[in-house]
This record gives C-alpha cells, structure tokens and sequence, in this order.
C-alpha cells in the first residue's frame, strides 16, 4: 500500500505541476464551449454589413407584409440582438415584367442587392416563391423568409376574412414553448435547448478527459519503458503496485481538474445565459450534475486506463500505439455517435441497453442522468456492471503489463499477449 | 551464512533458454564476478535474485532463507541501462527510492545530500535526470542503490560511461563499503575491473555456467604457461608450428599462449634469432585470456 501511494503521489505531483494541467484546465471548458455553442453562435450572427432583398410582387401589401416582418421582427427583446445584427434592407418591387426578372437578376450578379424574392401572381396562388441570390447556402435567410412570407400570406387571409388590426396581432402573436424537466414529479428549472447544450457540453467535456487521462497513462509507461526504469522500480516495488499507483495519480490529476471546473460552475457558471439565435438559453451545471460528472469520470477512466496501460506496456513506442489505440478507444468513439439519440429519446429501449454496456456507461448513463434522471435501479446496474468489468480488466491488464514493461524490441503479437496473461 | 545461492536455477522466454541449470553460492562479504559475453544471461540471472522473474525450476535462496519480498529492503540495485525518471528532478527522485526502500522522506533527503557530496555531485540534485550526462547520470543511480545502507549490492557494469577519475572514485567507495560488511556482485565482460576487484568469479556462457571459483585458484590452475614479451622486428617467429598456440597483441607487447607441453625457452630463442627481444616473461595468463579461450571452447 506504501508503494502504490508513492507512485501516486509521484504521477500526481508530477502531472499537476507542470503547465500543460493549468493550460489543459482553462482551455478544455474554453475549447467545449467553442466547439458546441459558438459556431451555432455565430451561424445566426454574421457580419453587421446590411444585406440588400427584393421582394418582387405585384401584390404591395404582400410585400410590405413581408418587409414588415423581416426588418422589425415581433417581440424584440434584449436576447434577440443577433437578428437585429443581420441589418437587412427589403424593398419591394411591384414590377414582375420579364425585363424586370433579367434587371434584378443583373443586379444580383453585379452585387447591387444580394438577392431577390421572385413572387408573381401565379407564384402568390401556388404559394411557391423563388429567391434568387448570388449564393444560395445560407439556409437561415431562407428560413426568415420562408416564415415571412407564411405570415404574410395568412395576414393577408385573415384581412379578406374581415379581421381588423387589433384582431390581426392577437391572432398572429408569436407563440412561445418553454420547455421544462420534471424530476422526481416536481417541475425543474432548466431544459429544451439549454439543457441539450448543457449535456452536450459534459458529454463533451466528459470524453475528453477520458480520453486524455486514459491516453496519458499510455504515453507515460511507454516514456518508462523507453528510459528503461522499470528494472529499478521493480527491484523494490511490485508491478501491480507500480500500474495501481499510476492509475491512481492520473485519477486523482483529472478529479482535481473537475473539482476546479465544479467551482467554477457553482460560482459563475449557474447562472450563465447564453443568447444563441434569439433564443435564451440557461447552462444548467448543478453541483449534482458535476458529482456524478466527477464519478462516471473515475470510473471510465479506470476501465480504458487499465486497457492503456496494457497497451502502453506491449509497445515501445507511441508510434505502435497508435492503431491499437483506436480499437480500444472504438466503444468510446461509438457512444458519441450515439449521443444524440439517447439525449432524445433517454428512455428508449436502445437508451437504456446501451447505457448498461459497461464500456458504453460513462457516457450514455451520464447523458440519461443528465438529461431525464432514470430509474435507481439503472444507474446502480450500470455502476455495478462497470465496477465488475473494471475489477476484470485491471487484473487482465496487470498481467500483461507485468510481462510487458520488461520486453523490449519486436511488438508481440496478439497470441503471445494472451500467453502473457496465462503466466502465474 | 551465503548472501545468494542459486541452485540448478533455469529461466527460459519461449524457446529461448536464458539461464540452464545454473548453481552459484555468493558468499557474504565477499566481492563477486558474475561474468560472460553480452546474451550470457547475467541480466536474466540478476533478475531471478531479486524477484523480478520467477525461475521456471530451481531456487533462489537469499540471506539464508528462500526469496522474500521484503528482503528486497536490504539489497541495493544498480542495473546496467539507466533507470531514472527523465523529467523528474534528482533529489526529489533518490527521496523516492529511499522511501520505496523503508526510509522516511527527511532521512533519505539528507542521505542524498551527504552521498552527493561525497560523489562531488551535488550540484545535480536540483536538475532534472535529462539534463545530466551520461556518466552523472551513472554517478546518480549509484547513489540511489545505495542510500539505504544495504548489506547486498548487486552492480550491473557500474563503471559504464565514467572516466577513470570518476571510476576511481567509485571503486573507492564500494571497497570500502566492502570492508564494512557489504557483499558486492559484480556483472560485467570487463575483465580488466573483475581482475582487480574480485575475490570469487562465475563466468556463464549461453545461460550455463562454464568457470567458477576462487579467481587466485583458477588463474593458478593455469599456471605460468602464457609469455608476456616486447619486442622489435618482424613476428614471423610467433606463425612457428609446434610452439605458439595463440597471440593476442596489444601493441604495447604481445601476450602469448604456447602449445601445451611446447617449451618456453625454444620460443626465445626464436624469437632472439630474429629480433631485438626487450622483454620476455612467463606469466599465468590473464583473466581476458581465459574467458576468451573458454567462451570460444564452449561456442565451438
């Protein structure tokens, strides 16, 4: 036991003080938040240049519905600054001549306006527009315009209705959904587009570090067996203690990291809003969320850095590791894939199986805590399940790192690996 | 009461035969070779004493009684490729092989220091292993098998990578550790060292054990049947048949093995016929010779 904490405390004091962890503990959050959050961000947001549209139409007031609903979007808040920012100009244009269709189009091609909306009578009757512009991927206009013009063709069907103003905002008021959670039968705080971007955010945030631990316990028994200390380690400690204090040190390094994160969290992040494409969104990051963040950590850590270790003990270099890194890495790699699914639909049958395979569970369990809280009974199935594989596979792999950390030269291959795990 | 013995000890890694049927007693106080050519199995054997392997048949008995882990706190280890933590700064490393060895942090802390000094060495402790050079590097793992006073030390071609100041000075200290008490085994295929230093040799070959004993005894069981001469002019009298069975010229002078039986005297007169003999000697043949000569009998 003396050893394994000497070892551990080595790894930690090592890995802690050098300043990639602080990088890593600063960056990792920055990076996650960049890569989900903000590319959504700036989708809606653009640069503030003002984009120039026509509406060609003979019916005026269909256009200027249009225009209406385009340069002064309904209920306006603060959050909805990014429509604001898109800063666009609409004219409408009564001529449909032929001439005038070539004279736009021109006028696109020469950047004059940055597109049109072809709406003629015939166009107006089969309610199928055409909108012309120099580049047609950018699918967030064509969904203001598209909602547009729906608005403004059902105003214009209410007014032959008879509905007057007042009636025409009543009955076309924006309809708002607020989506919430319910844990066990009370109402929460939280949920819709937050909390999907909250769990992707973890879920993210949670394959990462798995994956840089595990992959960090590799990398530092290869550098050992490349300085070839092992020959004096072993002459005064166990292979297993050496493995278990490694494994140990790393576990704790990546606790201290979430440990800072949930500070951070619960004292700035709880309330965080992110405005995101006029819509608010709340970080739900509770201390509870983190807790169990910080335990589906340890465990998913032990298991693939048990399989690391192995596999960082039968190479001689991180250059041989490689391939054989992706096959141990595959169940991680396909739980992502399956990511959004289960935040979907969290309990459905697919869910909840492949929230039981114990190399599937750090990430899919946590999504389901995360996202909808299952049954107790689940969550300690899966716990149970992964502990049970976890206690196998440290004593399949310590077998192998035993043999392994003292061979050098040619990389054994599969048969002789399993020979290796046979020996007493 | 022996340090080590081994008895009819075999270790083999697949089909390869490491170490075959190899006995040897370590006498305690006293200074071993264990030697041979590089593959003999020295390593493979140092290994087995303490416990890194397991002999496939065979025992291992260590300080009298048969191997126990926690023996492993009275035997000091210095292996032949350097073992330290690359990144890992010196002091706070020879802190943790002394506590990895039973020491308390402070006690292995000071150990350090003062075993620095000794070894003129100290300005290292607070420099990472990677910038070392080789030979400090050597001087550090030195220190490091030793920081807990062992009554066992077992060195794997200590002198590697020093110069002969330095080599010096650590011939210094293991004899005098030595004549405290310490047992010491010595693996290398450098002979010159295990000639001055060694009171009993093994010598392996291929895993087997091909020499032992008293290095006063075997040298002798030779007797005075090699010449060491210095001469000028041409050595055509040394191709003679019937008289030189081999020759090994070191510039300086040549040693010569003679045909067993052939007379020494025949060969100076030879030799006087034809060149300017400066110095002609009968001498028991070196420690090199002999591993040359039985390494070669048992590979042929």
């Amino acid at each position: 036991m003396h050893n394994i904490f000497l070892f551990a405390r080595r790894e930690y004091l090592e890995t802690v003080r050098k300043k990639s962890f602080l990088v890593m503990t600063i960056l990792l959050p920055a990076l996650m938040f960049g890569f989900t959050v903000l590319p959504s961000m700036l989708m809606s947001r653009k640069n503030g240049e003002a984009q120039k549209l026509v509406v060609a139409t003979p019916n005026a007031q269909f256009g200027d519905d249009i225009r209406a609903r385009i340069v002064a979007p309904p209920e306006a808040g603060p959050s909805e600054e990014g429509q604001k920012a898109r800063n666009i100009v609409v004219d409408v244009d009564t001529n449909v001549s032929l001439a005038e269709e070539k004279r736009l189009s021109q006028e696109v091609s020469s950047r004059q306006i940055d597109g049109y909306l072809w709406a003629p009578a015939e166009a107006l009757a089969a309610r199928k527009f055409d909108y012309r512009a120099s580049s047609s991927s950018d699918f967030d206009l064509q969904s203001t315009l598209q909602s547009a013009a729906q608005f403004a063709l059902l105003k214009e069907a209410l007014r032959s209705h008879g509905a007057s103003g007042d009636e025409l905002e009543s009955a076309l008021k924006t309809v708002d959904i607020n989506a919430q959670k319910v844990q066990n039968g009370k109402v929460v705080a939280g949920g819709g587009a937050g909390l999907f971007f909250t769990t992707l955010l973890l879920m993210v945030l949670l394959y990462t570090t798995i994956i840089i631990y595990g992959m960090s316990v590799m990398r530092s028994v290869i550098e050992e067996k490349n300085s070839r200390i092992f020959e004096v380690l072993l002459s005064a400690a166990t292979p297993r203690e050496l493995m278990a204090g490694k494994i140990l040190g790393t576990a704790l390094v990546g606790l201290t990291q979430i440990a800072i994160w949930t500070f951070a969290a619960a004292t700035i992040g709880a309330g965080t809003m992110i405005s995101m494409g006029g819509q608010k969104f709340q970080l739900s990051l509770s201390v509870f969320n983190m807790i169990f963040f910080g335990a589906f950590f340890l465990l998913g850590f032990l298991l693939y850095s048990a399989l690391s270790a192995a596999l960082g003990s039968s190479v001689n270099s991180e250059q041989e590791a490689q391939q054989l890194q992706m096959i141990v890495l595959m169940p991680l790699i396909l739980s992502v894939i399956f990511m959004t699914p289960v935040i979907q639909h969290p309990h459905s049958t697919l869910s909840v199986v492949l929230s039981l395979i114990p190399f599937c569970a750090p990430l899919l369990m946590y999504i389901r805590i995360v996202v909808e809280t299952p049954p107790m009974w689940q969550i300690g199935l899966s716990i149970v399940l992964l502990i049970g594989t976890i206690y196998v596979m440290l004593s399949i792999c310590s077998r192998i790192y035993r043999i392994g950390i003292l061979m050098y030269g040619k990389r054994p291959t599969l048969p002789e690996i399993v020979k290796w795990m046979k020996y007493a | 009461m022996p340090t080590v013995e081994l008895e009819q000890v075999c270790k083999s890694y697949d089909k390869f035969v490491a170490v075959k049927d190899l006995s040897l007693t370590i006498e305690a106080g006293g200074i071993f070779g264990l030697l041979g050519p590089n593959g003999a199995g020295k390593t493979s054997t140092i290994r087995m004493m303490i416990g890194i392997t397991v002999p496939d048949s065979g025992q291992v008995r260590m300080f009298g009684g048969p191997f126990r882990r926690d023996h492993l706190k009275r035997v000091g280890y210095l292996p032949e490729t350097s073992g330290l933590y690359k990144k890992m700064k010196i002091g706070e490393q020879l802190v943790l092989f002394g506590q990895l060895r039973g020491l308390t942090a402070s006690d292995a802390a000071a150990r350090a220091r003062r075993w620095c000094e000794r070894m003129e060495i100290v300005e290292a402790l607070e420099k990472k292993a990677e910038e070392l050079s080789k030979g400090m590097q050597q001087k550090i793992q030195f220190i490091a098998a030793l920081l807990h006073d062992p009554e066992f030390l077992i060195m794997d071609e200590p002198f590697s990578g020093l110069d002969p100041v330095n080599a010096t000075l650590l011939k210094d200290v293991l004899l005098e550790l030595n004549k405290k008490g310490c047992t010491i085994l010595f693996s290398t295929h450098r002979m010159d060292q295990v000639e001055k230093l060694c009171e009993t040799i093994c010598l392996i070959n291929r895993g087997e054990a091909v020499l032992q004993g008293r290095l006063k005894d075997i040298k002798a069981s030779y007797g005075k049947s090699n010449v060491q001469m210095e001469y000028e002019g041409p050595d055509s009298f040394l191709r003679e048949d019937g008289l030189v069975q081999s020759f090994n010229n070191y510039g300086n002078y040549v040693e010569i093995r003679m045909v067993p039986g052939a007379d020494s005297q025949k060969l100076l007169r030879l030799a006087a016929e034809r060149t300017r003999v400066n110095k002609f000697e009968l001498v028991e043949p070196s420690l090199e010779e002999i591993f040359i000569e039985t390494v070669g009998k048992t590979d042929a």
